[in-house]
């Protein structure tokens, strides 16, 4: 018998869930590993828009748990406050794509446990709030793992103008995302952040997918 | 002459990437530095001595995500 999904064949549902892809995509997204690191506004977003697109296997690593704080701009619900937010969007996320497999790891990246964490990445992706974080992460990941691609946010507070939030590609295997100046301190809205977690969101599809992620 | 993040910059040459930082920022934990293109580790900014035509990128983040 062939298994169901929701009432329809498992092979029929996955099949269908494709459709609007763009064609020749599933076999190389489904074999991608990323490791996201963090879970805030730009680690929900980007793992909702890699789950959505069919990457086949995530890991998300945060420390954190949910806070009403968080709800402006942050992937997660009021019934979720309180949960640790690896925990809510792997819920999430698997409402989203149940064909797609997610690990979770609560702790806090240190530049201690970098080269564990990160070893079966196939890309790295920096979602982190905290910009000591975010420096600590760029020094580690080129130091133990300089040939895997890492993808990076930095500046895409307040309400400033859509169009600074850019890609740039300051060295071969790094990628940033961001306006490079806006500070969190300023306030963080939905909007700019969901922009940014775009930005890298299709860095990566396009490096999963052989592109090259600027023009040349 | 070294040239730093695209722009050149005097009385440089003999002093170290600690220094350079310390003139350039008073956020050195949220800057990484590139030199020639590599990426130099913390614990060697001290250590690192800046020579002619040097080029540094200070990659500086900023909170937020």
């Amino acid at each position: 018998m062939i298994p169901k999904f929701q009432g329809v064949d498992v092979k029929e549902f996955f099949m269908g869930m494709k459709e609007r892809n763009v064609a020749g995509t599933t076999e190389q997204l489904q074999q991608a590993h990323v490791i996201i690191a963090g879970a805030g506004g730009l680690g929900s977003n980007i793992a909702i828009a890699l789950t959505r697109s069919g990457v086949g296997h995530l890991t998300i690593i945060d420390f954190d748990t949910i806070e009403m704080s968080n709800l402006n701009r942050q992937q997660y619900k009021v019934s979720q406050i309180g949960l640790p937010k690896v925990t809510a969007l792997k819920q999430n996320l698997l409402e989203f794509n149940p064909f797609i497999e997610i690990d979770t790891v609560q702790t806090k990246i240190t530049s201690e446990n970098i080269a564990e964490l990160f070893a079966d990445a196939d890309i790295i992706c920096e979602a982190f709030d905290n910009p000591t974080a975010k420096a600590m992460l760029l020094e580690g990941a080129t130091k133990h793992y300089p040939d895997k691609p890492l993808v990076m946010g930095n500046g895409m507070a307040g309400l400033h103008l859509t169009n600074e939030i850019q890609t740039k590609q300051p060295l071969p295997n790094v990628y940033i995302c961001g306006d490079g100046y806006s500070k969190g301190m300023e306030g963080l809205m939905a909007p700019r952040v969901m922009v940014c977690a775009g930005h890298e969101a299709n860095a990566i599809l396009r490096l999963l997918t052989n592109q090259p992620v600027l023009s040349e | 002459m070294i040239n730093v993040n695209g722009k050149p910059m005097d009385q440089m040459v003999g002093k170290t990437l600690t220094d350079l930082l310390k003139a350039k920022t008073s956020m050195m934990q949220n800057v990484v530095v590139e030199l020639n293109g590599e990426i130099i580790h913390r614990d060697q900014l001290d250590t690192k001595i800046l020579v002619e035509n040097d080029k540094v990128e200070l990659i500086s983040f900023v909170g937020g995500g």
